[in-house]
C-alpha cells in the first residue's frame, strides 16, 4: 500500500472509529436500485456508495450491508426493486434520481419506517411534496442556478436565451428559469426561450438555426439536460459557427463532455456549470476518488463522491443517534449537522425543508480539462423565499 | 429567408436520415413481412466498430467508416442466419418478438463490453465545418446527406429493377412461393435484403455519428422509432413510399419547431402525429402504400 493509502485510511478510521472499541460492529442496511444503464447512467453513485462501504467495512466500526440493482433509469423498476429491499428491511433505499420514482418510493419507505435517499437528486419537489423521509446529498437546483448565474453575469454575459423542456420536471424547465431570474436581479437579460422535446436529440440544427435568427444572438444560453445531448448542442453551435456561451447544470459532469462537444477548442473559456464537487488535489474528494480508482472503481465525477457522502452521511447519523434505527438517524440528520462528507468540507439540513446546505462549485474548462471557477455558498436563491 | 433556407435544409436533412432508416425496415419487410425494430441496433453496431477501430489507433476516416459498414452489413446477415431464419415461417408476431430481443440482446452487449455511459467518436466532426455558396453557409454534413442518400436510393432502384435478384426481391414482395418456383432461392433473396437493410443503415449510422460526435447502448431506439412512422406514413412495404415518409416526417418536425410558438411546443410531438394521423385517414394504406381489400392475396 502506498502513503496515500495509509493516509486515506488513517482518516477514514479517523473519522469512523470510536474512542473506546465496539464489541461488534453495528449493521446499516441500504438498498440502492441504482440507474447503472439507461438515461441517467453516467451520473450514477452506485460506484461511489459501493467503495465507501468498502472503506467503511474495513475500518470496522459499522458494518455496511449494501444491494445495489440496476434500475435501468426506469423509475417503475426501481419501484418494484426499492420493494423488495424495504422488504429485506434496510433502512435507507433509493431510487433513479428524479421524482417520479423518488416520491413513490419515498411513500413506500415512510410506511416501513426507512429513510429514501438520493446522491444526486437536485428537484424542489422533492420538498414540497411532504416527504419528512426524504434525504439527498446534492444541493436543490435553485442553488445550482444561483452559482451559475452569478458566474454567468461576471463572465460578461448580459444577454441569455433560456433552452428548456419537460423532460425532467423542474431540473430541465424551472432551473433554467431560476437561472434567468437571478440573472436578471444582477442586471443581466433573458432576451428569449426555446423549447426542446427532451433527451435523446442527435440533431440541434434546427434549434441552432433558430438561435442564430434571434436579434440580438444572445450572448449566452442556458441549458440543464443530459450529456450526450448537451455535448451534441455544443458542437452544433461551434459548427454553425456560434461562440455563444453555453452555461448548464450538473447534468454537463460527465467527464466524456468535453470530447463529445468536440475538444478543448469548443469548450475552453465558453462552457461553464454548476457540479456537486471539484476534486482539489489533496482535498477529501480528490483523495476518495483516488483510493478508489486503486480499488478498480470507475469514477464518475462528482457523482461517485455523492455516493460516498451518502454512506459517509448514513454512518454519521448512526454515531450522532447512537442507534442505526432510521427514524433516530433521520432525526440526527435534520437537527444535528453538520456532517463531515467527501464533496465538500461539511453538510447540513437544519432549515425547515431540510434541503442540504453546502457549497455549490461552478466550473469550467481549460485545455479541455474541468476547472473550478468558483465556490459558494448562494444566499440570495429563488424558489425557497417563498 | 436565409432562416427559412437554413431550415428547409434541416428538415431536408433529417428526412434523408429516416428515409434510409425507413427504406432498410421497408426492404425487409417487403420481402419477408418481418418489422425488424432491431434495425435501429445497426446504427450501434456502425457506431461501436468505429469506437473500437479508433481505440486500436486506426485515425483514418475512411477505413472507420469502411469498416463500419462492413460491419454492419455482416451483422445483418449473421442476425438473418442465427436470429431470423429459424422463425421466418412463424406467425409474423413471433418475427416481431424476435427483432425485439435481438435489439435488446445488442444493446446489452454494447453495455457490458463497452460502457453505459457515452463514448466520443470524434473522427467524423470535419464533415460538421461550414462552406459558403452565394452568400449562404452549408455544412459538408448535410449536402453528404442529400447527395448520398439520393445515391443510394437511385443505385438501390437499378439494383432492383436491373439485377436478378433485385428482380426476385421486387416479385418475392409480391409472391414469394413464385418466386422460389422459379428456381430462385429464398435464402439468398433474404439474406440480399437484410444486407441491404445494413448497407443503408450503416449509412445513416454514419451520418448520426458525424453529428452527435458520440454513441451510447441505446442510440438506435429513437431513429428506429421513427423510421417506423416515416414507413406507415409512406404506406409499409413499399419502397418509394418509406422515401417520402422519412422526408415527410422530417420536414413536418422541423416545420412544426418554425411554427409553433414557444409558448405551445409541448403539443410539438402531439401535433406531429395529428398530422401523421390526419394523412393516414385520407390515406390509410399510406401515401404510397397500394389500396387492398380484405382477402386480396397481396394484402
Amino acid at each position: 500500500m502506498r502513503n496515500d493509502s495509509k493516509i486515506w485510511f488513517g482518516l477514514c478510521l479517523g473519522t469512523l472509529l470510536p474512542a473506546a472499541p465496539a464489541l461488534a460492529a453495528e449493521t446499516i442496511k441500504i438498498g440502492a436500485p441504482e440507474s447503472i444503464s439507461g438515461d441517467w447512467a453516467p451520473y450514477t453513485a452506485a460506484h461511489g456508495l459501493r467503495c465507501m462501504a468498502e472503506l467503511v467495512n474495513e475500518a470496522g466500526e459499522y458494518k455496511i450491508e449494501l444491494e445495489v440493482k440496476d434500475s435501468k433509469s426506469e423509475p417503475q423498476l426501481a419501484i418494484a426493486l426499492a420493494q423488495q429491499m424495504l422488504d429485506d428491511k434496510v433502512v435507507a433505499v433509493s431510487g433513479t434520481p428524479a421524482s417520479d420514482s423518488l416520491i413513490p418510493i419515498g411513500q413506500l419507505a415512510a410506511d416501513y419506517g426507512a429513510i429514501i435517499f438520493s446522491a444526486m437528486n437536485t428537484q424542489v419537489e422533492m420538498f414540497a411534496t411532504g416527504l419528512d423521509n426524504f434525504v439527498t446529498t446534492a444541493v436543490p437546483d435553485p442553488f445550482n442556478a444561483a452559482a451559475t448565474a452569478k458566474v454567468a453575469y461576471d463572465k460578461g454575459a448580459r444577454t441569455v436565451v433560456l433552452f428548456v423542456s419537460d423532460a425532467a420536471g423542474t431540473w430541465t424547465r424551472a432551473l433554467p428559469g431560476w437561472f434567468g431570474e437571478v440573472f436578471e436581479k444582477l442586471g443581466g437579460k433573458v432576451t428569449g426561450t426555446i423549447e426542446y422535446p427532451g433527451f435523446g436529440i442527435t440533431d440541434w440544427s434546427p434549434f441552432v438555426s433558430k438561435l442564430k435568427a434571434m436579434d440580438p444572438v444572445p450572448d449566452a444560453i442556458h441549458i440543464s439536460s443530459v450529456n450526450p445531448d448537451v455535448g451534441v448542442l455544443i458542437r452544433q453551435l461551434r459548427a454553425a459557427g456560434m461562440n455563444t456561451m453555453v452555461f448548464g447544470s450538473d447534468g454537463f459532469d460527465d467527464v466524456t463532455l468535453a470530447s463529445v462537444a468536440g475538444g478543448a477548442a469548443n469548450v475552453d473559456g465558453t462552457v461553464f456549470f454548476a457540479a456537486h464537487g471539484f476534486p482539489t488535489p489533496g482535498g477529501s474528494l480528490a483523495n476518495f476518488q483516488a483510493e478508489c480508482a486503486k480499488r478498480g472503481y470507475e469514477i464518475n465525477g462528482a457523482f461517485f463522491g455523492l455516493g460516498g457522502d451518502v454512506v459517509k452521511l448514513l454512518v454519521g447519523a448512526a454515531k450522532a443517534a447512537g442507534s442505526t434505527d432510521p427514524k433516530a438517524m433521520l432525526e440526527a440528520i435534520y437537527t444535528k449537522g453538520p456532517f463531515e462528507i467527501i464533496t465538500a468540507p461539511t453538510i447540513s439540513f437544519d432549515n425547515p425543508w431540510h434541503y442540504p446546505i453546502k457549497e455549490v462549485p461552478v466550473m469550467g474548462f481549460q485545455d479541455g480539462k474541468p476547472v473550478l471557477v468558483s465556490s459558494t455558498r448562494p444566499t440570495d436563491v429563488p424558489h425557497f423565499k417563498k | 429567408m436565409d432562416y427559412l433556407l437554413e431550415q428547409a435544409l434541416n428538415g431536408f436533412s433529417i428526412g434523408a436520415q429516416y428515409s434510409l432508416l425507413a427504406l432498410g425496415l421497408a426492404i425487409v419487410f417487403s420481402v419477408m413481412g418481418l418489422v425488424n425494430f432491431a434495425h435501429g441496433e445497426f446504427i450501434g453496431v456502425a457506431g461501436y466498430a468505429m469506437f473500437a477501430m479508433a481505440a486500436m489507433g486506426i485515425a483514418n476516416p475512411w477505413l472507420l467508416v469502411l469498416f463500419a459498414v462492413v460491419t454492419v452489413v455482416v451483422v445483418a446477415l449473421v442476425l438473418e442466419r442465427i436470429a431470423f431464419r429459424p422463425v421466418r415461417d412463424a406467425p409474423p408476431t413471433t418475427g416481431l418478438l424476435t427483432a425485439f430481443g435481438v435489439g435488446i440482446v445488442l444493446q446489452n452487449l454494447f453495455l457490458l463490453m463497452v460502457s453505459p455511459r457515452p463514448k466520443a467518436v470524434p473522427a467524423l466532426s470535419v464533415l460538421n465545418s461550414t462552406f459558403e455558396v452565394g452568400g449562404y453557409n452549408f455544412t459538408i454534413l448535410q449536402c453528404l446527406e442529400v447527395g448520398v442518400t439520393s445515391v443510394a436510393i437511385a443505385a438501390l432502384v437499378w439494383f432492383l429493377k436491373g439485377t436478378r435478384v433485385g428482380l426476385a426481391m421486387r416479385a418475392a414482395a409480391l409472391d414469394f412461393t413464385t418466386v422460389r418456383l422459379m428456381g430462385m432461392r429464398a435464402n439468398r433473396v433474404i439474406a440480399t435484403a437484410f444486407a441491404i437493410s445494413g448497407l443503408l443503415a450503416s449509412i445513416a449510422a454514419i451520418f448520426f455519428i458525424a453529428r452527435r460526435g458520440a454513441i451510447d447502448p441505446f442510440m438506435g431506439l429513437l431513429p428506429v422509432l421513427k423510421a417506423f412512422v416515416a414507413c406507415v406514413l409512406g404506406g409499409f412495404g413499399s419502397l418509394p413510399g418509406a422515401v417520402v415518409g422519412g422526408l415527410l416526417l422530417g420536414f413536418i418536425e422541423v416545420l412544426l419547431i418554425v411554427l409553433l410558438p414557444d409558448k405551445l411546443a409541448g403539443l410539438r410531438d402531439a401535433s406531429v402525429f395529428l398530422i401523421v394521423g390526419a394523412i393516414l385517414v385520407f390515406r390509410p394504406q399510406g401515401i404510397l402504400g397500394r389500396s387492398v381489400e380484405l382477402g386480396d392475396k397481396t394484402a
